[in-house]
């Protein structure tokens, strides 16, 4: 017996919504830290997070454009920071930015165990995002990627992301046959009778 | 990508200016120039002129200009640093040249300092082309044409000018050889930019899909953007506009850069018109500038993928 196809993951033709958070992958080898002039995109050696000092970057933005992701934005000056002492006195303007896996935080003795962690990971009301170490097999984070088949994205550049995406669990009714019911046949509405907003949503709706 | 006025300027004003130095470092090294003096500052000091605006306005670009000596420390991997290393250290065999011209000298330094003057020149030319050529996510700007584009497009431009210069002031009549160069060369830099316009058409454009890795679940499209308003991404890696003109502004670019230099050596040459010569400049800067623009606004960002179109 030869080996099996593996299936694919979902097999639905109902149209499913996924929300696609982005953020830094703190990748291993990452061309935003290369191309950088000045030495401001840094890695750090002892825990990989990837870091911007926003005291030696000069805002060239080559790092952004290094970057497949879209993990990096710079901090355009305010119209009236030339102007403004709060302005001039910014140490962000015109600098870098991006996800620092919330060092502050994950290091932070003073907070309690459990509250060391990121706050997108803290703040996630459906607990979508987990933190913890892959460089360790045995810890839960490592255990859920591999158990749903976590994937980096586009490995392709090289880079080699160290966050993991997990793909869309199934839906729990399964049925395709049932959601494809539960659809009404498409009703005539007439869209000019509608009041401005309601147009608004239904062309954002039907797209 | 957004076409930033100050890096297209700083490229085609840097460029012209180093290719200038470069032929003219060039003949001073093999002898062959054929003026001392005035006649070899003033070509200098318009190269000078073309490096140092098109340097000032590449800060422009900078979000923390002040801070820009810091970019010359990290000459290891970034091809930025070292284009920054090598834009200053080429000043220095252009001060020696135009030292040895200023004092009359024309012994052997005088060769040693052009030909160290060419070399820093070309070596510059070359960091700017990797700052461009390094960037995976770009995939328009990782062809094979881009590294010789940006060579020919500095010593045609560069070449130009100071071909304009001989023109003026010795007459047309004095070499040939220099102006037929610059002649073919306009030609096989114009061929090789429609042949790189080719392939960036023929560029496989990232999808959703394969940009969230989802297309494991059947066809990917954003239904909306992350936010409603643009973002930085959106504006500076998300840039369309030039697709939509872009046919039309491929024609006035290759026209300026590349046939009217061509035609304006032939029809100089033919007909004894030392004035046509820097007209035959002039045309192929504003050709370099449309085909600069295009080299930005035509080249798409991996990142581009995670909009929807509306606002990629």
């Amino acid at each position: 017996m030869g080996l099996q196809q593996p299936a694919p993951l979902i097999e639905s033709r109902v149209p499913q919504m996924v929300h696609f958070p982005r953020s830094c992958l703190h990748c291993e080898t990452p061309d935003c830290v290369t191309v950088c002039p000045t030495g401001a995109s840094y890695k750090r050696a002892e825990d990989g997070i990837v870091l911007v000092d926003e005291d030696k970057c000069i805002g060239c933005q080559l790092c952004a454009w290094a970057c497949p992701y879209g993990a990096r934005e710079i901090a355009l000056p305010h119209p009236k920071a030339a102007t403004s002492d709060a302005g001039r006195k910014d140490s962000k303007r015109g600098t870098m930015q991006k996800c620092t896996l919330c060092v502050d935080r994950i290091y932070n003795e003073t907070l309690d165990e459990r509250d060391r962690q990121p706050a997108c990971v803290m703040a996630c009301p459906t607990r979508a995002r987990m933190f913890g170490d892959l460089g360790d097999p045995d810890s839960d984070v490592s255990k859920v990627v591999a158990e749903r088949g976590g994937f980096a994205l586009m490995p392709e550049f090289g880079y080699q992301p160290v966050n993991r995406y997990l793909p869309p669990r199934p839906r729990r009714d399964g049925s395709e046959a049932a959601a494809t019911a539960s659809v009404p046949a498409e009703e005539a509405l007439d869209t000019a009778q509608l009041p401005p907003l309601l147009r608004w949503l239904d062309k954002a709706l039907s797209r | 990508m957004k076409p930033a006025l100050s890096v297209i300027f700083f490229t085609v004003a840097s460029g012209a200016g180093y290719g200038l130095w470069c032929l003219l470092g060039l003949a001073l090294a093999a002898g062959i120039y054929p003026l001392t003096g005035t006649g070899v500052l003033v070509p200098l000091g318009f190269g000078f002129v073309l490096v140092s605006a098109g340097l000032l306005a590449s800060t422009a670009h900078l979000g923390r200009p002040e801070r820009a000596w810091r970019a010359l420390s990290q000459w290891r991997s970034s091809w930025l640093s070292r284009e920054g290393i090598a834009s200053l250290v080429t000043y220095l065999p252009m001060l020696a040249v135009a030292w040895f011209a200023f004092t009359r000298h024309a012994g052997m330094s005088l060769h040693v300092a052009g030909a160290v003057l060419a070399l820093c020149a070309l070596a510059t030319i070359l960091c700017t082309a990797n700052i461009y050529r390094s960037l995976k996510t770009i995939a328009a700007w990782r062809t094979r044409q881009v590294l010789p584009l940006y060579f020919m497009f500095a010593l045609l431009s560069g070449g130009l000018w100071l071909w304009a210069w001989l023109a003026l002031t010795t007459g047309l009549a004095i070499s040939l050889a220099f102006p037929l160069a610059l002649l073919g060369l306009a030609i096989v830099a114009a061929v090789i930019k429609v042949d790189h316009w080719k392939c960036v058409d023929t560029l496989p454009v990232n999808t959703a899909g394969h940009a969230t890795g989802l297309d494991m679940l059947g066809h990917v499209r954003a239904f909306e953007g992350p936010v409603t308003e643009e973002s930085y991404l959106t504006r500076e890696m998300a840039f369309v506009l030039a697709r939509k003109h872009g046919a039309r502004l491929r024609r006035i670019a290759l026209a300026l850069f590349g046939l009217a230099p061509a035609l304006g050596i032939a029809v100089a040459l033919a007909s004894d018109t030392a004035w046509l010569a820097p007209v035959a400049a002039l045309a192929a800067i504003a050709g370099l500038f449309v085909e600069r623009w295009l080299f930005f606004a035509e080249a798409r960002h991996t990142v581009a993928a995670f909009f929807p179109p509306t606002q990629a």
